[in-house]
């Protein structure tokens, strides 16, 4: 199964991922919209786009992080409610069964689950499946870099 | 399926499961991915299909309804071909080991191959003089439990809740919105007393305090006069119109333990949680 995968020695720490991601999520990216509709969208959000991939940065290492859609998640089998499904290899929150305990979020080993911005339910990155451009993930897309790739490995 | 215990039984089936709670549909999940077709038949006593008992604080709360509750898909028993008898007249009465046969509370037997008790815990309530005369006194486990407690609270409600445990903080979660007061008692010293040190435990009971819940650590209740609980150390008197007891659990070891499993406090289990008889 293709997965997000980073190459940490060409992340520039632009945080383009985190914009893109926030967009591709937010619910108004039409098809064929580019960063000039990012840009209207998201605009004065900037400390509040709440993104499912966050960079991690310190001195001169940056890199992307997002769900590993790992093949046995912890998440899952933590999750109270029954609401974390592998859904073809894509591990995926339904958030109509989430109550948000954040269960999920405390034992995730990468930190890639947190709360969606009215705070009771969970997010994460799902590859875009739901995204209205389809096809490759809005953060792969977006970086300028190739220091988020989408394949096989 | 030639096994004679079979002959004699009602019901028959490879893999039978006592319970459909985590551990339950977990064993489901397990067997099918090793065995994609050996039968699975599952028991419970509650008429539910399976649901997440801790979300029942959330459906207090009204995050969640009974639907979104479901802890699997609805059609999660077709999908793993699991059969299920599901109500009251599924609840097991007896394990017979030798035979390898379970006696229903409706008379059926049921012959098993390998028998899986996830049975769960119930609520431990400690006997108290004058318990029998509270007539709002609720437990706060299933959610039959839940459903009881929600039909007797009102906005008007002071509810007193013995335990400030996981149970009885949860249970505070979910009400404390919907009633005039919640008060709860608790012998320990502190707030989560089995999950928290002393320090934590003052954080959280200060976060539950601004929100308005009162708490009176260190002591117990003596006596239950119907609305008015009597503490053992301080003499004080509460009143209240609910009472949720919420003091522990013990684990369903009855059904096991009379059947000859070896059980100390819970049930004795190796390292394959396997108990110390056969297929089980």
């Amino acid at each position: 199964m293709k997965r997000v995968y980073v190459q940490e020695q060409w992340c520039l720490a632009c945080h383009l991922c985190e914009f893109a991601c926030a967009f591709a999520n937010s619910g108004q990216e039409q098809p064929g919209d580019g960063a000039l509709a990012m840009s209207r969208a998201l605009q004065g959000r900037a400390a509040a786009i709440n993104p499912r991939i966050k960079i991690e940065e310190k001195d001169n290492i940056s890199f992307a992080v997002s769900c590993r859609h790992c093949e046995d998640p912890i998440c899952r089998k933590s999750c109270i409610a029954g609401a974390i499904s592998i859904v073809d290899g894509v591990v995926h929150i339904d958030q109509e069964k989430c109550v948000g305990c954040q269960t999920c979020v405390l034992v995730c080993p990468y930190g890639a689950v947190m709360p969606a911005n009215d705070g009771h339910v969970m997010q994460k990155c799902e590859l875009c499946t739901s995204r209205a451009n389809g096809g490759t993930p809005a953060c792969v897309a977006a970086c300028p870099n190739r220091a988020i790739v989408f394949e096989e490995r | 399926m030639s096994k004679d215990n079979k002959k004699t039984a009602n019901l028959a089936a490879k893999y039978v499961i006592v319970g459909n709670s985590a551990g339950a549909i977990g064993c489901v999940e397990g067997i099918r991915r090793v065995d994609p077709q050996g039968e699975i038949l599952l028991l419970a006593d509650e008429p539910y299909h399976t649901y997440s008992r801790p979300l029942i604080s959330y459906l207090l709360l009204g995050r969640t309804d009974k639907q979104r509750m479901l802890y699997r898909p609805a059609d999660f028993y077709e999908q793993n071909q699991v059969q299920t008898l599901l109500g009251p007249e599924a609840k097991v009465e007896q394990i017979d080991p030798k035979d390898k046969q379970l006696r229903l509370a409706d008379g059926r037997t049921v012959a098993y191959e390998k028998l899986l008790a996830a049975c769960g815990s119930q609520p431990f309530v400690p006997p108290t003089k004058g318990l029998d005369s509270v007539k709002k006194c609720f437990t706060f486990m299933s959610l039959a439990d839940a459903e009881a407690l929600q039909a007797a609270i009102t906005p008007q409600s002071r509810v007193l809740v013995v335990g400030a445990g996981l149970i009885g903080l949860k249970c505070v979660e979910g009400i404390a919105e919907s009633v005039k007061e919640v008060c709860v008692v608790d012998l320990a010293d502190r707030v989560l007393s089995s999950i928290l040190n002393a320090e934590a435990a003052a954080v959280m009971q200060r976060y539950l305090e601004g929100r308005g819940i009162k708490f009176i650590m260190g002591d117990c209740v003596a006596e239950f006069k119907e609305n008015v609980a009597v503490l053992q150390n301080s003499g004080q008197q509460l009143e209240f119109d609910v009472l949720v007891m919420a003091v522990g659990v013990r684990p369903n070891s009855g059904l096991l333990a009379a059947a000859g499993a070896e059980c100390d406090r819970g049930v004795l289990v190796d390292e394959h949680c396997q108990t110390s008889l056969p297929e089980v």
